[in-house]
């Protein structure tokens, strides 16, 4: 083979392949994905099984302390919870309900050359679909983005590809959360004039249509004023990757 | 046929390995690892099976077939076929039109070299088309601990080769 005919074959594969990364960008085509969690699963429910016996007594003495103390602050929390219902049932307020679809194991760091994303052991067998929320105990963890019938891949909150509106609990000021690639993600979109303190708690608003409201999402860790038309936040979220072992998907508003 | 069944295992460890182990948030580049071993047996072949001039047709549909597994990977077909291509037919003219001696060290260094530009033609290819967010800098030390990440297996695996 000449020179000449190698180089011709090299652009048209080159082409070819622009024209197909062209039409997947604006997602008129799109392609399976393989994945290996069907075959390493065994491997890793065994190394989550050991793990999990391990910790198994202390988490049940934890456990013990925890519902003595939720017993003791369930009546209280049963009569503000009536008295709120009395309240919104005046105000004409409709309450939306945050619909659990399924609560999933994580099986593994996501393997995306750009995305921090994580697997996790339910797929849309269980009734998961592209888009959905994922939060923990502690608040939200972040949207699945891929599934198939067993697995989900789950984009993380602190990637820079992932945003989420958010309001400020105790100013209800709303802006924009987005992950950095770092453990940390910022507060965009709040007015210089704006009342943001170091310690400020912020959730979901609801506005953006996929998250609903009330999911808690960080802490304000840094403010600064500089010149322009918005602050630098810097926000820590109340779910860390890296210690992420259970999850739920609630359902989106969409 | 053994050759294609040795070939073909050895592309599901790889892909296997370069799915399940990530170090910090850094997934491992081994697919390049699969070009490189690649052209220096097809280039380098032992003495008995030396032909005068190889075709680089073999080489191209191997790059090809790679990136397309990497893409299948991802999900998103193209990319890899393009950085995998040209970073391949890089490395086939290199060893064709520079003569040098194969040491330890000048390996590393294309290992490297190659690696890092396999990285970045993937990169600007996703970030272009898919707008993803991603800081330049980081994308060049991310590129770079993937070349350095690669250069012992590939020390290893071709050692005393060419």
């Amino acid at each position: 083979m000449t020179k000449k005919t190698t180089i011709l074959i090299i652009a048209v594969i080159c082409l070819a392949s622009f024209f197909l990364i062209s039409y997947q960008a604006k997602g008129l085509i799109s392609f399976a994905k393989i994945d290996f969690s069907n075959l390493i699963s065994p491997f890793q429910y065994l190394k989550n099984f050991f793990s999990e016996v391990l910790d198994l007594k202390e988490e049940n003495k934890k456990l013990k302390e925890q519902l003595y103390q939720m017993i003791l602050q369930q009546k209280s929390y049963y009569e503000l919870i009536e008295e709120n219902k009395r309240l919104k049932g005046l105000l004409n307020l409709k309450e939306k309900k945050k619909e659990v679809i399924t609560i999933a194991k994580v099986t593994r760091t996501g393997s995306n050359k750009f995305l921090k994303t994580f697997w996790i052991d339910k797929g849309y067998d269980q009734g998961i679909k592209a888009g959905m929320p994922v939060i923990t105990l502690n608040g939200l963890a972040g949207k699945i983005i891929f599934t198939s019938s067993n697995f989900s891949e789950v984009l993380s909150l602190t990637d820079p590809n992932f945003s989420v509106s958010v309001r400020v609990e105790r100013t209800r000021v709303e802006g924009v959360v987005s992950g950095t690639g770092t453990n940390l993600c910022v507060l965009k979109y709040i007015p210089l004039e704006e009342d943001i303190v170091v310690g400020d708690i912020l959730i979901t608003s609801g506005t953006d249509g996929i998250f609903p409201e009330g999911i808690k999402v960080g802490v304000i860790r840094k403010v600064e004023r500089k010149k322009g038309f918005f602050q630098n936040i810097e926000v820590i979220p109340y779910q860390s990757d890296s210690k992420i072992e259970d999850v739920a998907i609630i359902k989106s508003l969409i | 046929m053994k050759s294609i069944l040795k070939w073909s295992i050895f592309i599901f460890f790889t892909f296997f390995v370069e799915q399940i182990f990530i170090i910090d948030g850094i997934n491992f580049n081994f697919s390049f690892l699969l070009i490189y071993l690649f052209v220096i047996h097809y280039f380098f072949p032992d003495i008995e099976q030396k032909k005068i001039a190889p075709s680089e047709f073999l080489p191209i549909l191997f790059f090809i077939t790679i990136g397309l597994i990497e893409d299948l990977f991802q999900g998103v077909i193209g990319p890899a076929i393009i950085s995998k291509t040209l970073t391949g037919y890089l490395l086939i003219l290199l060893i064709k039109q520079l003569f040098f001696h194969w040491t330890e060290l000048f390996k590393a260094i294309i290992i490297c070299i190659f690696t890092i530009i396999d990285e970045i033609i993937y990169s600007f290819i996703m970030i272009y088309f898919f707008n993803i967010n991603i800081g330049y800098f980081m994308l060049l030390k991310v590129s770079f601990i993937k070349g350095l990440l690669n250069i012992p297996f590939g020390l290893i695996l071709s050692w005393r080769k060419p």
